[in-house]
């Protein structure tokens, strides 16, 4: 299981990769990305199994890159992590294709109630 | 609600969601003291991670800690080690953490048609900065057992 996080902070990335390996998953892998750009090209060159993606970066926003990234028929199960969790923005994201969402701050219990599914 | 109602829902959501927010990345037994009103929304911490409010409530939210206070928060939650962080870290960390405090503040103080900036951070040995703002400053102190964060709010 190969897992791409995109956040364009450093620091949250590294919360995100502790977070995934105290939940327990099996993760072979993980790839990072700087924003919705560098998102598409690393998913493009090195495809991975799960997504997660923050929402407000620079360049490529997260709603943008879930609507590119479905442009190219990429089905790869996408799940936002974001700090603003309204239900319309939450419903705006599913709309374009992301498949989950996760509000910070998240406990490792969190991570495997919303992110359990992609991992069987 | 008027203005006033408004700003106790907001300092009111701020409290809580800190509270939250430190005891779920990394602090035991935080408490708040009582919420201060401030002559003026002055920074003077070694690190400050910084929101602005925009909208139909506008404001600026500051997150301001020591180095030391900054560094152990996010050492307590990436895993890495407080000796190997550089500014780079603690800029992003204060940011991030910020960003996070008033996010979630804008989410469960749903008063609606708010927006914020993403968060700008600043690191300094010793500095002043101050902010004319349109509301009154109150302060918001959070202590841990080793450490103390500091909270202003114009909102």
């Amino acid at each position: 299981m190969r897992v791409l996080i995109v956040d364009d902070s450093s620091v949250m990335r590294k919360i995100v990769t502790r977070g995934l390996r105290q939940a327990g998953f099996k993760i072979d892998d993980i790839l990072e990305a700087g924003d919705g750009q560098q998102g598409l090209a690393t998913q493009g060159k090195d495809k991975c199994d799960l997504i997660l993606s923050d929402w407000n970066m620079p360049n490529m926003d997260g709603l943008t890159f879930v609507k590119e990234l479905r442009k190219t028929g990429d089905k790869t199960p996408i799940v936002m992590v974001t700090t603003e969790g309204g239900e319309a923005k939450v419903a705006e994201a599913i709309k374009s294709g992301a498949n989950g969402h996760i509000k910070k701050p998240f406990t490792p219990d969190t991570l495997r109630a919303t992110l359990g599914q992609f991992f069987k | 609600m008027n203005s006033g109602d408004i700003r106790q829902t907001l300092l009111e959501t701020l409290r809580q969601v800190i509270l939250r927010i430190l005891e779920t990345e990394s602090w035991k037994q935080v408490t708040c003291d009582p919420i201060q009103r401030l002559p003026a929304f002055q920074l003077t911490q070694e690190v400050c991670g910084i929101v602005q409010i925009h909208g139909v409530r506008r404001g600026i939210v500051a997150v301001t800690a020591s180095r030391r206070t900054t560094a152990a928060i996010i050492s307590a939650v990436t895993g890495s080690e407080v000796r190997e962080m550089i500014d780079e870290d603690i800029l992003d960390g204060i940011a991030e953490l910020a960003n996070m405090v008033c996010g979630n503040m804008k989410t469960y103080a749903n008063i609606g048609g708010i927006t914020l900036t993403p968060p700008m951070a600043i690191l300094g040995g010793s500095f002043v900065a101050q902010w004319k703002t349109e509301h009154p400053v109150h302060q918001l102190t959070f202590r841990g057992r080793d450490h103390t964060l500091i909270v202003l709010a114009s909102v």
